[in-house]
Protein backbone atom coordinates (compact mmCIF):
# COMPACT_ATOMS: atom_id res chain seq x y z
CA UNK A 1 0.00 0.00 0.00
CA UNK A 2 2.76 2.34 0.60
CA UNK A 3 4.88 1.48 -2.26
CA UNK A 4 1.94 2.65 -4.07
CA UNK A 5 0.98 5.91 -2.22
CA UNK A 6 4.82 7.19 -2.22
CA UNK A 7 4.59 9.60 -5.61
CA UNK A 8 1.51 10.98 -4.31
CA UNK A 9 2.43 11.81 -0.56
CA UNK A 10 5.79 12.87 -2.45
CA UNK A 11 3.75 15.37 -4.16
CA UNK A 12 1.06 16.55 -1.94
CA UNK A 13 4.32 17.34 0.98
CA UNK A 14 6.27 18.96 -2.04
CA UNK A 15 3.33 21.19 -2.70
CA UNK A 16 3.15 22.02 0.76
CA UNK A 17 6.37 23.13 1.08
CA UNK A 18 8.65 25.93 -0.62
CA UNK A 19 11.40 23.43 -1.46
CA UNK A 20 14.88 24.37 -3.38
CA UNK A 21 15.73 21.49 -5.19
CA UNK A 22 18.54 20.23 -3.10
CA UNK A 23 15.63 19.87 -0.16
CA UNK A 24 13.18 17.71 -2.32
CA UNK A 25 16.15 15.50 -3.16
CA UNK A 26 16.41 14.96 1.24
CA UNK A 27 12.36 14.96 1.08
CA UNK A 28 12.59 11.89 -1.61
CA UNK A 29 15.19 9.97 0.10
CA UNK A 30 12.94 10.56 3.49
CA UNK A 31 10.09 8.99 1.45
CA UNK A 32 12.11 6.15 0.19
CA UNK A 33 13.53 4.91 3.64
CA UNK A 34 10.03 5.65 5.58
CA UNK A 35 8.59 3.08 2.09
CA UNK A 36 11.12 0.66 3.39
CA UNK A 37 10.76 0.65 7.06
CA UNK A 38 6.62 0.61 7.24
CA UNK A 39 6.96 4.60 8.36
CA UNK A 40 3.07 6.21 7.52
CA UNK A 41 4.33 9.62 5.87
CA UNK A 42 0.62 10.16 5.80
CA UNK A 43 0.51 10.20 9.65
CA UNK A 44 3.48 12.23 9.49
CA UNK A 45 1.86 14.70 7.30
CA UNK A 46 -0.82 15.23 9.76
CA UNK A 47 1.25 15.43 12.54
CA UNK A 48 2.87 18.16 10.71
CA UNK A 49 -0.27 20.03 9.90
CA UNK A 50 -1.65 19.56 13.21
CA UNK A 51 1.65 21.11 14.86
CA UNK A 52 1.41 24.27 12.60
CA UNK A 53 4.29 23.21 10.30
CA UNK A 54 2.50 22.46 6.91
CA UNK A 55 1.53 24.62 4.66
CA UNK A 56 3.68 27.11 4.77
CA UNK A 57 4.89 28.79 1.54
CA UNK A 58 8.41 30.51 2.90
CA UNK A 59 11.65 29.18 2.57
CA UNK A 60 12.58 29.01 6.18
CA UNK A 61 9.26 27.88 7.56
CA UNK A 62 9.93 24.82 4.71
CA UNK A 63 13.10 24.23 6.59
CA UNK A 64 11.90 24.04 9.53
CA UNK A 65 9.19 21.65 8.23
CA UNK A 66 11.38 19.41 6.35
CA UNK A 67 13.61 19.20 9.81
CA UNK A 68 10.29 18.23 11.69
CA UNK A 69 9.63 15.27 8.44
CA UNK A 70 13.73 13.99 9.14
CA UNK A 71 12.48 14.07 12.94
CA UNK A 72 9.95 11.69 12.62
CA UNK A 73 11.18 9.23 9.86
CA UNK A 74 15.01 9.23 10.76
CA UNK A 75 15.26 9.84 14.33
CA UNK A 76 12.03 7.95 15.68
CA UNK A 77 12.64 4.27 16.69
CA UNK B 1 33.70 -32.54 -2.83
CA UNK B 2 36.81 -29.95 -3.38
CA UNK B 3 36.91 -26.81 -0.67
CA UNK B 4 36.79 -24.36 -3.33
CA UNK B 5 33.31 -26.02 -5.20
CA UNK B 6 32.00 -25.68 -1.71
CA UNK B 7 32.33 -21.47 -1.59
CA UNK B 8 33.04 -20.70 -5.26
CA UNK B 9 31.71 -21.28 -9.15
CA UNK B 10 34.73 -20.90 -10.42
CA UNK B 11 38.93 -20.40 -10.07
CA UNK B 12 41.03 -17.95 -12.03
CA UNK B 13 45.07 -17.88 -11.63
CA UNK B 14 46.64 -14.79 -12.79
CA UNK B 15 49.37 -16.39 -15.28
CA UNK B 16 52.09 -14.85 -14.05
CA UNK B 17 51.26 -16.18 -10.71
CA UNK B 18 51.37 -19.73 -11.77
CA UNK B 19 54.41 -20.96 -10.78
CA UNK B 20 54.44 -19.70 -7.58
CA UNK B 21 54.62 -21.56 -4.49
CA UNK B 22 51.81 -19.99 -2.45
CA UNK B 23 49.59 -19.93 -5.57
CA UNK B 24 50.78 -23.46 -5.58
CA UNK B 25 49.76 -23.69 -1.70
CA UNK B 26 46.28 -21.97 -2.10
CA UNK B 27 45.14 -24.17 -5.11
CA UNK B 28 46.34 -27.27 -3.00
CA UNK B 29 44.42 -26.58 -0.18
CA UNK B 30 41.61 -25.59 -2.21
CA UNK B 31 41.47 -28.94 -3.93
CA UNK B 32 41.62 -27.13 -7.21
CA UNK B 33 43.92 -29.00 -10.46
CA UNK B 34 42.15 -26.85 -13.09
CA UNK B 35 42.21 -23.49 -12.51
CA UNK B 36 41.42 -20.85 -15.60
CA UNK B 37 44.45 -18.76 -16.49
CA UNK B 38 43.67 -15.15 -17.08
CA UNK B 39 46.46 -12.14 -17.34
CA UNK B 40 45.13 -9.94 -15.31
CA UNK B 41 42.75 -9.98 -12.11
CA UNK B 42 40.91 -7.10 -13.13
CA UNK B 43 39.77 -9.08 -16.32
CA UNK B 44 37.44 -11.20 -13.59
CA UNK B 45 37.06 -9.00 -10.80
CA UNK B 46 36.08 -5.72 -12.06
CA UNK B 47 32.87 -6.96 -13.97
CA UNK B 48 29.67 -5.82 -12.97
CA UNK B 49 27.47 -7.77 -11.19
CA UNK B 50 24.65 -8.62 -13.82
CA UNK B 51 20.77 -8.47 -12.42
CA UNK B 52 20.37 -11.52 -10.59
CA UNK B 53 23.99 -13.24 -11.00
CA UNK B 54 24.64 -14.50 -8.07
CA UNK B 55 27.94 -16.43 -9.23
CA UNK B 56 31.47 -16.34 -6.97
CA UNK B 57 35.23 -16.52 -8.36
CA UNK B 58 38.25 -17.29 -6.49
CA UNK B 59 41.33 -15.18 -8.28
CA UNK B 60 44.63 -15.68 -7.13
CA UNK B 61 46.84 -12.95 -8.32
CA UNK B 62 49.54 -10.48 -7.51
CA UNK B 63 48.85 -7.34 -6.13
CA UNK B 64 50.00 -4.42 -8.98
CA UNK B 65 49.25 -1.61 -6.35
CA UNK B 66 50.64 -0.71 -2.67
CA UNK B 67 50.47 -3.48 -0.24
CA UNK B 68 49.95 -1.18 2.31
CA UNK B 69 46.98 1.84 3.31
CA UNK B 70 47.50 4.23 6.04
CA UNK B 71 44.01 3.72 7.93
CA UNK B 72 41.13 5.94 6.77
CA UNK B 73 39.94 8.52 9.37
CA UNK B 74 36.49 6.55 9.92
CA UNK B 75 38.74 3.95 11.14
CA UNK B 76 39.43 3.25 14.51
CA UNK B 77 43.51 3.32 15.26
CA UNK B 78 43.23 1.62 18.57
CA UNK B 79 45.77 4.32 20.49
CA UNK B 80 48.20 3.35 17.59
CA UNK B 81 50.28 6.10 15.98
CA UNK B 82 51.40 4.10 12.74
CA UNK B 83 48.46 2.48 11.62
CA UNK B 84 47.69 0.63 8.43
CA UNK B 85 45.70 -1.91 6.54
CA UNK B 86 46.51 -4.59 3.90
CA UNK B 87 44.48 -5.51 1.06
CA UNK B 88 45.84 -8.95 0.73
CA UNK B 89 42.78 -10.28 0.44
CA UNK B 90 39.70 -8.25 -1.71
CA UNK B 91 36.47 -9.13 -0.66
CA UNK B 92 34.50 -11.38 1.35
CA UNK B 93 32.74 -14.28 1.90
CA UNK B 94 30.16 -13.01 4.07
CA UNK B 95 27.31 -10.87 2.98
CA UNK B 96 26.24 -8.01 5.03
CA UNK B 97 24.32 -5.53 3.62
CA UNK B 98 26.02 -2.38 5.21
CA UNK B 99 29.32 -3.63 4.41
CA UNK B 100 31.19 -0.80 2.21
CA UNK B 101 32.69 -3.52 0.31
CA UNK B 102 29.50 -3.57 -1.20
CA UNK B 103 29.84 0.15 -2.61
CA UNK B 104 34.16 -0.77 -3.08
CA UNK B 105 33.89 -3.94 -5.32
CA UNK B 106 31.44 -4.31 -8.44
CA UNK B 107 30.65 -7.90 -7.71
CA UNK B 108 31.34 -10.71 -5.51
CA UNK B 109 34.20 -12.34 -6.66
CA UNK B 110 36.99 -13.11 -4.00
CA UNK B 111 41.02 -12.36 -4.90
CA UNK B 112 43.74 -13.45 -2.86
CA UNK B 113 46.93 -11.81 -3.62
CA UNK B 114 49.52 -14.18 -3.13
CA UNK B 115 52.84 -12.40 -2.87
CA UNK B 116 52.42 -11.31 1.06
CA UNK B 117 55.56 -12.19 0.89
CA UNK B 118 56.19 -8.85 -0.31
CA UNK B 119 53.35 -7.21 1.82
CA UNK B 120 56.03 -8.34 4.64
CA UNK B 121 59.11 -6.89 3.14
CA UNK B 122 57.50 -3.59 2.92
CA UNK B 123 56.55 -4.25 6.74
CA UNK B 124 60.25 -5.09 7.08
CA UNK B 125 60.91 -1.14 5.99
CA UNK B 126 58.82 0.05 8.11
CA UNK B 127 59.50 -1.50 11.37
CA UNK B 128 63.04 0.01 10.60
CA UNK B 129 61.06 3.40 11.16
CA UNK B 130 58.83 3.09 13.36
CA UNK B 131 56.40 0.30 15.41
CA UNK B 132 53.58 -0.38 12.71
CA UNK B 133 50.51 -1.64 13.58
CA UNK B 134 48.01 -3.73 10.59
CA UNK B 135 44.64 -4.24 10.34
CA UNK B 136 45.10 -7.85 7.79
CA UNK B 137 40.60 -8.48 7.42
CA UNK B 138 40.50 -4.87 6.79
CA UNK B 139 38.71 -5.64 3.12
CA UNK B 140 37.57 -9.07 4.00
CA UNK B 141 37.36 -11.96 6.74
CA UNK B 142 40.59 -13.51 7.12
CA UNK B 143 39.78 -16.34 9.62
CA UNK B 144 36.56 -17.39 7.30
CA UNK B 145 39.19 -18.27 4.92
CA UNK B 146 41.67 -19.64 6.98
CA UNK B 147 41.61 -23.04 5.58
CA UNK B 148 42.35 -21.91 2.51
CA UNK B 149 44.61 -19.29 2.74
CA UNK B 150 46.76 -19.88 5.86
CA UNK B 151 47.26 -16.22 6.27
CA UNK B 152 45.65 -15.59 9.66
CA UNK B 153 48.50 -18.35 10.94
CA UNK B 154 51.29 -15.99 8.91
CA UNK B 155 50.26 -12.84 10.32
CA UNK B 156 50.51 -14.13 14.04
CA UNK B 157 53.77 -16.28 13.08
CA UNK B 158 55.05 -12.67 12.33
CA UNK B 159 53.66 -11.09 15.12
CA UNK B 160 55.40 -13.38 17.23
CA UNK B 161 58.65 -12.77 15.55
CA UNK B 162 58.42 -9.06 15.09
CA UNK B 163 58.59 -6.71 18.15
CA UNK B 164 57.22 -3.85 16.36
CA UNK B 165 54.80 -5.23 14.75
CA UNK B 166 51.34 -5.56 15.79
CA UNK B 167 48.36 -6.47 13.55
CA UNK B 168 44.16 -6.84 14.60
CA UNK B 169 42.19 -9.69 12.61
CA UNK B 170 39.05 -8.80 12.56
CA UNK B 171 36.37 -11.86 11.75
CA UNK B 172 32.50 -12.67 12.22
CA UNK B 173 33.86 -16.48 12.01
CA UNK B 174 32.43 -18.74 14.79
CA UNK B 175 35.66 -21.11 13.71
CA UNK B 176 36.66 -22.64 17.35
CA UNK B 177 39.39 -25.15 16.07
CA UNK B 178 42.18 -22.58 14.60
CA UNK B 179 43.04 -21.01 18.12
CA UNK B 180 45.04 -23.65 19.95
CA UNK B 181 47.07 -24.25 16.51
CA UNK B 182 47.92 -20.25 16.12
CA UNK B 183 51.01 -19.36 17.32
CA UNK B 184 50.25 -16.97 20.39
CA UNK B 185 51.39 -13.48 20.81
CA UNK B 186 50.00 -10.13 23.14
CA UNK B 187 50.75 -8.47 19.44
CA UNK B 188 48.20 -10.67 17.24
CA UNK B 189 44.76 -9.16 18.61
CA UNK B 190 41.68 -11.21 17.65
CA UNK B 191 38.63 -8.72 16.76
CA UNK B 192 35.23 -10.40 16.88
CA UNK B 193 32.43 -7.66 15.46
CA UNK B 194 29.11 -8.83 17.54
CA UNK B 195 25.33 -7.86 16.57
CA UNK B 196 22.35 -8.30 18.34
CA UNK B 197 21.14 -12.00 16.32
CA UNK B 198 17.78 -9.41 15.38
CA UNK B 199 20.46 -7.42 13.10
CA UNK B 200 22.56 -10.62 12.41
CA UNK B 201 19.26 -12.59 10.39
CA UNK B 202 18.60 -8.95 8.96
CA UNK B 203 21.22 -7.76 7.71
CA UNK B 204 24.54 -9.72 8.21
CA UNK B 205 23.70 -13.04 5.61
CA UNK B 206 25.83 -15.70 5.93
CA UNK B 207 27.62 -14.84 9.05
CA UNK B 208 27.19 -16.79 12.43
CA UNK B 209 24.70 -16.39 15.24
CA UNK B 210 25.99 -14.54 18.44
CA UNK B 211 25.95 -17.51 20.23
CA UNK B 212 28.43 -19.10 17.68
CA UNK B 213 30.82 -15.79 17.36
CA UNK B 214 30.79 -15.78 20.86
CA UNK B 215 31.86 -19.17 21.57
CA UNK B 216 34.98 -18.41 18.96
CA UNK B 217 35.36 -14.95 21.50
CA UNK B 218 35.69 -17.93 24.44
CA UNK B 219 38.32 -20.06 22.33
CA UNK B 220 40.50 -17.11 21.12
CA UNK B 221 40.77 -16.55 24.97
CA UNK B 222 41.14 -19.52 25.92
CA UNK B 223 43.88 -19.99 23.74
CA UNK B 224 45.83 -16.62 25.17
CA UNK B 225 44.92 -14.13 22.14
CA UNK B 226 43.93 -10.19 23.80
CA UNK B 227 40.69 -9.86 22.25
CA UNK B 228 38.97 -6.78 21.09
CA UNK B 229 34.82 -6.94 21.04
CA UNK B 230 33.53 -4.71 18.14
CA UNK B 231 30.34 -3.33 18.50
CA UNK B 232 30.58 -1.44 15.02
CA UNK B 233 29.07 -0.74 13.27
CA UNK B 234 25.55 -0.39 15.27
CA UNK B 235 22.71 -0.37 12.92
CA UNK B 236 19.56 1.98 13.56
CA UNK B 237 16.75 -0.19 13.37
CA UNK B 238 13.15 -0.41 15.08
CA UNK B 239 13.34 -1.47 18.80
CA UNK B 240 17.29 -0.84 18.73
CA UNK B 241 17.69 -0.63 22.62
CA UNK B 242 16.35 -4.06 22.96
CA UNK B 243 17.92 -5.32 20.61
CA UNK B 244 21.93 -4.25 21.62
CA UNK B 245 20.91 -4.89 25.44
CA UNK B 246 19.50 -8.21 24.61
CA UNK B 247 22.71 -8.65 22.62
CA UNK B 248 25.00 -7.59 25.81
CA UNK B 249 22.79 -9.23 28.65
CA UNK B 250 23.88 -12.89 26.41
CA UNK B 251 27.40 -11.75 25.55
CA UNK B 252 28.19 -10.72 29.35
CA UNK B 253 26.77 -13.99 30.99
CA UNK B 254 28.98 -15.91 28.69
CA UNK B 255 32.28 -13.68 28.64
CA UNK B 256 34.07 -11.67 31.59
CA UNK B 257 34.18 -7.92 29.86
CA UNK B 258 37.07 -7.23 32.52
CA UNK B 259 39.17 -9.95 30.68
CA UNK B 260 39.18 -8.58 27.22
CA UNK B 261 41.70 -5.75 25.50
CA UNK B 262 39.23 -3.53 24.72
CA UNK B 263 35.89 -2.68 23.43
CA UNK B 264 34.86 -0.96 20.00
CA UNK B 265 32.18 0.96 19.42
CA UNK B 266 30.51 2.64 16.24
CA UNK B 267 27.50 3.79 14.56
CA UNK B 268 27.54 2.83 10.80
CA UNK B 269 29.22 5.38 8.43
CA UNK B 270 30.63 5.17 5.35
CA UNK B 271 32.52 7.58 2.69
CA UNK B 272 29.87 9.04 0.06
CA UNK B 273 30.67 7.36 -2.64
CA UNK B 274 30.41 4.06 -1.69
CA UNK B 275 27.11 4.94 0.02
CA UNK B 276 26.09 5.79 -3.41
CA UNK B 277 27.20 2.70 -5.18
CA UNK B 278 25.26 0.48 -2.32
CA UNK B 279 21.98 3.00 -2.77
CA UNK B 280 21.95 1.87 -6.94
CA UNK B 281 22.51 -1.89 -6.00
CA UNK B 282 20.32 -2.34 -3.33
CA UNK B 283 16.95 0.18 -3.85
CA UNK B 284 14.86 -1.95 -0.77
CA UNK B 285 17.40 -1.76 1.84
CA UNK B 286 17.13 -0.67 4.58
CA UNK B 287 20.17 0.48 5.56
CA UNK B 288 21.79 1.73 2.71
CA UNK B 289 18.07 4.05 2.02
CA UNK B 290 18.44 5.23 5.44
CA UNK B 291 18.78 9.58 4.88
CA UNK B 292 22.13 10.43 6.33
CA UNK B 293 23.89 13.33 7.19
CA UNK B 294 26.71 13.61 4.88
CA UNK B 295 29.57 14.91 6.31
CA UNK B 296 33.19 15.85 5.21
CA UNK B 297 32.79 12.94 2.56
CA UNK B 298 30.90 10.57 4.69
CA UNK B 299 27.82 9.64 5.49
CA UNK B 300 26.79 8.86 9.06
CA UNK B 301 23.43 8.89 11.04
CA UNK B 302 22.20 12.42 12.51
CA UNK B 303 23.69 13.43 15.43
CA UNK B 304 21.24 12.53 18.02
CA UNK B 305 20.87 9.03 16.65
CA UNK B 306 24.73 8.29 16.75
CA UNK B 307 25.14 9.80 20.46
CA UNK B 308 22.00 8.32 21.45
CA UNK B 309 22.95 5.25 20.20
CA UNK B 310 26.62 5.26 21.35
CA UNK B 311 26.13 6.44 24.25
CA UNK B 312 23.54 3.82 25.17
CA UNK B 313 26.50 0.97 24.39
CA UNK B 314 28.21 2.88 26.62
CA UNK B 315 26.14 2.44 29.32
CA UNK B 316 25.68 -0.92 28.88
CA UNK B 317 29.02 -1.80 29.03
CA UNK B 318 29.64 0.21 32.01
CA UNK B 319 26.87 -1.60 33.84
CA UNK B 320 28.91 -4.45 33.15
CA UNK B 321 32.48 -3.26 33.48
CA UNK B 322 33.02 0.28 34.87
CA UNK B 323 36.78 -0.41 33.85
CA UNK B 324 36.70 -1.32 29.96
CA UNK B 325 38.66 0.39 28.16
CA UNK B 326 36.30 1.30 25.36
CA UNK B 327 36.91 3.49 21.31
CA UNK B 328 34.99 5.12 19.42
CA UNK B 329 35.92 5.97 16.55
CA UNK B 330 35.08 9.80 16.39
Amino acid sequence: METEKFPEIMDILTSEMALSETMKIQLRQMCIYARITGIDMENVRLRLHEEGFLPCTDKNGSKKALAKVYEYVACSF
Amino acid sequence: MSMWRALFDNVYVEKRTLEDAETKRILERAGCTDPIVIEHYKDVFDRKDSEGNSERSLILAHNPGKHLYEGAPVCQSFGNEHFYYSPGVMNCIYDCEYCFLKGMYPGRDICIFTDIGETFKVLDELEKEHPVYVCASYNTDLNALENLTGYVEKWCERALTHPDFSVELRTKCSRTDIYSKLPVSDRAVFAFTLSPDEIIRRFEKGTPDLEGRIRAVEEAMKAGFPVRICFDPMIYVRNWREHYRGMMETLTSRIDLHMVRDISIGTFRISDQYLKNMRKKMPDSEIAQYPYISDRGYYQYPEVVRLAMEDYMKELISDKCSGARTFDWR
